[in-house]
C-alpha cells in the first residue's frame, strides 16, 4: 500500500494529542491514508473528529504545547516530514505542499495587497525578481478566474468578496505548483453558487497541474460530488475507507451508513405528490467525550447494530474489498 | 427606485402574491409590500447613501404551516426575518398578525404579539447568555409574560418545556457553555418555545450543526409544529433542509422575492433561472448520478449598486432581451390556482 511512487502523499500511523484541562485528548489517533499522485481524496468527519488536526499534524503546523505529533510518518515523494529539520521543513510548505483554509476573510493577511500576498510566497520559494514574481502573480490571479488580474493584483483583501478571497488564497497555495494540495473546507465559508465555482476551479487546477488534492469536508455531499477516494473519520479514528463509489454502494461501517441515509433522505431524489414534512433518520446522542473514551468501539453509544464484541474490545481496520475497509466487528474480512 | 410593474394594489385579488386563499386555509401572517431600507455611509464625508435590504416584498403564512426562504448571503433574508417581528422596523409596508396590522401599533401595544411571535436564531454559541443558566434562560419570557404562577409554576413550566425539546429538566441549573452546540440549539429553541408562540423565525437554525445533530434538530422542529400547530418562517441557504422541512418556498434574491410556490412544484419544475442554478448546485448523494450542473458566473451583485431591470439579468444565461436590462419583472402566477409565482420576463419552462 505504501508505495510512494504511485501514492505521492502516505500517511501511517499519525497520532496527534492535546493537553487540557481534563486530561489528555487524542485528537488524531493512528491515522493512516494514502493520496495517489495527481488523485483527490476526501477527508470526511464532523465537528471534533480530527480532520483539521491531521491536515495540520502533516505540515507540523500545530502549537507544541498544548499539542503534540506522538508518532506516525508522513512520506511526502518519499521523504518523511515528521523527520524534517524545521528549516528544511520550511521549504516544503507552499512549496511541494500547500494548504487553502476555510476562513478566506481571516487567512489573508490585511495589510498587505494580494499581490504582494503572492510575490512573498513565490520569492520565499524562487530565485525570482520582483517583478518577475509580480508577472506571475498576474498570471495566477488570472489562471483562478479573478477578472481584470492586473489591477486586482493591488486591491487589498477587503475590497474582495468572499469567492473572490478564496481565490486568492488557492492562487497563493498553487503559486509554487505544489504536488499536494491540502483544501480544509475550502467551501464551507462561501454561498452554494460560489462554492460550485470554488469546486470547480480546484478540480480543474488538478486536471491541468497533476496537483493531488486533499479535501477536508463536514459535507459527504461535497466530498462525494468531488473526490475519487474518501476517508471517514470519527473521534480521532478511520473509520472507513474507500474508493467513493464502493463507500456509496457498500458502506461498511454504521456511522457511514447513517452518514449516507442523511445524505439521500435530504436529497429526496425523484418524490412524487404533495409535500408532507417528514421526519429524517438521525443519529441519537453525540459523540463521546474525548477525554473518557469508552472502552471498545467509539460509536458504541450512537450504533444500531451494537453487541457485545463492540463493548469488549475496538476493531481494527477490517477489510471489504480491494482499497475498501472499515473499522467493524461486522464487517467480514480480515484485519489489516 | 424603480417601481416594479404591480398587477393591482396590496392584496387586491387572489393572484396578489401576498394573498392568501380565504376559508379554512387564512394566513396567519400576511406581508405586503415590504421594504426596509438602510442608510450606509461610503465615505467619510458626504450624506450616507440607501440601501435596500427588502424590496416590496409580499407573502403569506398559514396556521401550522412553513415557508422556506432561500437565497445567499446578503440577499436580505435575515433583514426579512427580523422586519416580520418588527425587531427591525421596516421602512414601508404592511405586516398583518391575525388579523391587526403591526405596523401601526405602537411598542407597548405589540407586547401581547411579542409573546405570540419569537425567534431562533443561527449561532448557539451567541444566542445564549454564558451568564445566565438555561432554567432562567428559559424562564425569562415565562416570568415577562406572567404565564406561571409562582415560583413553583415557573419551575413546572420550564422543565416540561425543557423536556418537550429533549433536554433533561436538571439542565436547569447548569450554563449554557456545559452543552454541546445541537443542544444548546435546543435550549434556544425551548426559550423561544416556553411563551407557546404561533409564530416562529428561525434564522438558519440548524446551518452551525454536524449533520448529524442537523436531522435531530429538524425533527424536533416537525414534532412541535405538529404538536403546537405553529407556523415557521424558515430562512436557509441549504435547500435540501428547506426541502425537508418547508410546505411552500421564497427564493429571494438581492431584496426581492423571485420565485415562491409550494415545495414539490419549485424543486420538480423551477421557473426562475436563479433557482435553478441554485438547484443544480446542491451537491448529489449518489455519486453516479451526475447531474447537469450549472455554475453561474460571478457573484450576486452588492445591493449598494443595484443592476438596472432584473437583479439577476448580469449573471443570467437569458439576459439579451431588452426587458431584462430595462424595467424589474412582477411576481407573477405561473398558472391560475398554482400558487407559483415568479418574477421573471422569460421563465424556464
Amino acid at each position: 500500500m505504501a508505495d510512494t511512487d504511485r501514492h505521492v502523499l502516505v500517511v501511517r500511523n499519525l497520532a496527534t494529542t492535546f493537553r487540557t484541562e481534563r486530561g489528555i485528548v487524542r485528537a488524531v489517533d493512528d491515522v493512516s491514508f494514502d493520496v495517489p499522485t495527481g488523485g483527490k481524496v476526501g477527508l470526511v468527519g464532523e465537528s471534533g473528529s480530527g480532520k483539521s488536526v491531521t491536515a495540520l499534524s502533516i505540515l507540523r503546523l500545530i502549537d507544541d504545547p498544548p499539542c503534540r505529533i506522538e508518532r506516525g510518518e508522513v512520506l511526502l515523494e518519499g521523504r518523511d516530514l515528521m523527520k524534517l529539520p524545521e528549516r528544511e521543513l520550511r521549504r516544503v510548505r507552499g512549496d511541494r505542499v500547500a494548504m487553502v483554509f476555510q476562513e478566506p476573510m481571516t487567512s489573508l493577511n490585511p495589510v498587505m495587497t494580494v499581490g504582494a500576498q503572492i510575490v512573498e510566497t513565490i520569492r520565499a520559494h524562487r530565485n525570482e525578481s520582483r517583478s518577475q514574481a509580480r508577472d506571475r502573480a498576474v498570471h495566477l490571479l488570472r489562471r483562478v478566474g479573478i477578472p481584470a488580474p492586473e489591477t486586482r493584483v493591488d486591491a487589498w483583501p477587503h475590497e474582495l468578496s468572499g469567492g473572490m478571497r478564496q481565490r486568492v488564497m488557492i492562487a497563493i497555495a498553487l503559486s509554487c505548483s505544489p504536488r499536494v494540495l491540502i483544501a480544509d473546507e475550502p467551501t464551507t465559508a462561501l454561498d452554494v453558487t460560489v462554492q460550485a465555482q470554488v469546486l470547480e476551479l480546484l478540480d480543474e487546477v488538478r486536471r491541468e497541474s497533476g496537483t493531488a488534492t486533499l479535501l477536508i469536508s463536514h459535507d459527504l455531499g461535497v466530498v462525494a460530488s468531488f473526490t475519487e477516494h474518501v476517508v471517514v473519520m470519527y473521534a480521532g479514528r478511520v473509520m472507513e475507507t474507500g474508493p467513493v463509489r464502493d463507500l456509496f454502494h457498500n458502506p461498511g461501517h454504521p456511522y457511514t451508513q447513517a452518514l449516507i441515509d442523511g445524505l439521500k433522505a435530504l436529497t429526496r431524489p425523484d418524490e412524487q405528490g404533495p409535500f408532507a414534512p417528514r421526519k429524517l433518520p438521525s443519529l441519537p446522542g453525540r459523540a463521546p467525550d474525548r477525554t473518557s473514551l469508552p472502552r471498545g468501539c467509539r460509536f458504541q453509544d450512537r450504533c444500531a447494530r451494537v453487541f457485545d464484541a463492540c463493548r469488549e474490545q475496538e476493531p481494527g481496520m477490517r477489510s471489504i474489498a480491494a482499497d475498501h475497509a472499515a473499522r467493524c466487528w461486522l464487517v467480514g474480512g480480515e484485519s489489516i | 427606485m424603480t417601481q416594479p410593474e404591480q398587477a393591482g394594489g396590496p392584496g387586491a385579488s387572489t393572484t396578489e402574491a401576498g394573498t392568501a386563499p380565504a376559508g379554512k386555509h387564512r394566513a396567519l401572517l400576511q406581508v405586503e409590500r415590504l421594504s426596509k431600507l438602510f442608510p450606509v455611509r461610503t465615505s467619510l464625508f458626504g450624506s450616507p447613501r440607501l440601501v435596500q435590504a427588502v424590496d416590496n416584498v409580499s407573502f403569506y403564512i398559514r396556521h401550522a404551516e412553513t415557508l422556506g426562504l432561500v437565497g445567499e448571503s446578503g440577499c436580505g433574508k435575515t433583514t426579512l426575518g427580523r422586519v416580520v417581528l418588527r425587531l427591525v422596523e421596516p421602512t414601508y409596508g404592511r405586516i398583518t398578525f391575525e388579523g391587526r396590522d403591526l405596523t401601526l401599533l405602537s411598542q407597548r401595544q405589540l407586547r401581547p404579539f411579542r409573546r405570540q411571535m419569537q425567534i431562533v436564531f443561527q449561532d448557539p454559541y451567541a444566542s445564549l447568555n454564558p451568564r445566565m443558566r438555561v432554567g432562567d434562560i428559559v424562564a425569562e419570557g415565562i416570568r415577562i409574560h406572567d404565564l406561571a404562577r409562582g415560583r413553583s409554576g415557573v419551575r413546572d413550566a420550564v422543565a416540561r418545556t425543557l423536556e418537550s425539546v429533549g433536554i433533561p429538566a436538571d439542565a436547569m441549573n447548569r450554563f449554557p457553555h456545559e452543552f454541546s452546540a445541537g443542544e444548546r440549539q435546543r435550549i434556544g429553541i425551548a426559550r423561544a418555545v416556553a411563551v407557546r408562540p404561533s409564530f416562529l423565525v428561525c434564522d438558519e437554525p440548524v446551518s452551525a450543526l454536524d449533520v448529524s445533530v442537523r436531522a435531530q434538530v429538524i425533527n424536533l422542529l416537525i414534532d412541535l409544529q405538529q404538536g403546537q400547530r405553529m407556523s415557521y418562517l424558515f430562512i436557509s441557504h441549504d435547500l435540501s433542509v428547506v426541502r425537508a422541512l418547508c410546505h411552500r418556498v421564497a427564493v429571494m434574491y438581492l431584496g426581492r422575492i423571485v420565485e415562491m410556490g409550494p415545495t414539490e412544484r419549485v424543486f420538480a419544475q423551477p421557473r426562475h433561472p436563479y433557482t435553478r442554478a441554485l438547484l443544480s448546485a446542491v451537491p448529489v448523494a449518489d455519486p453516479d448520478r451526475h447531474r447537469l450542473r450549472i455554475v453561474l458566473e460571478g457573484e450576486p451583485p452588492s445591493p449598494l449598486d443595484p443592476p438596472e431591470g432584473c437583479a439577476f439579468h448580469p449573471r443570467c444565461w437569458k439576459n439579451d432581451h431588452a426587458e431584462c436590462m430595462a424595467r424589474i419583472p412582477t411576481l407573477t402566477e405561473t398558472e391560475p390556482e398554482s400558487h407559483h409565482r415568479v418574477a421573471c420576463w422569460h421563465p424556464e419552462a
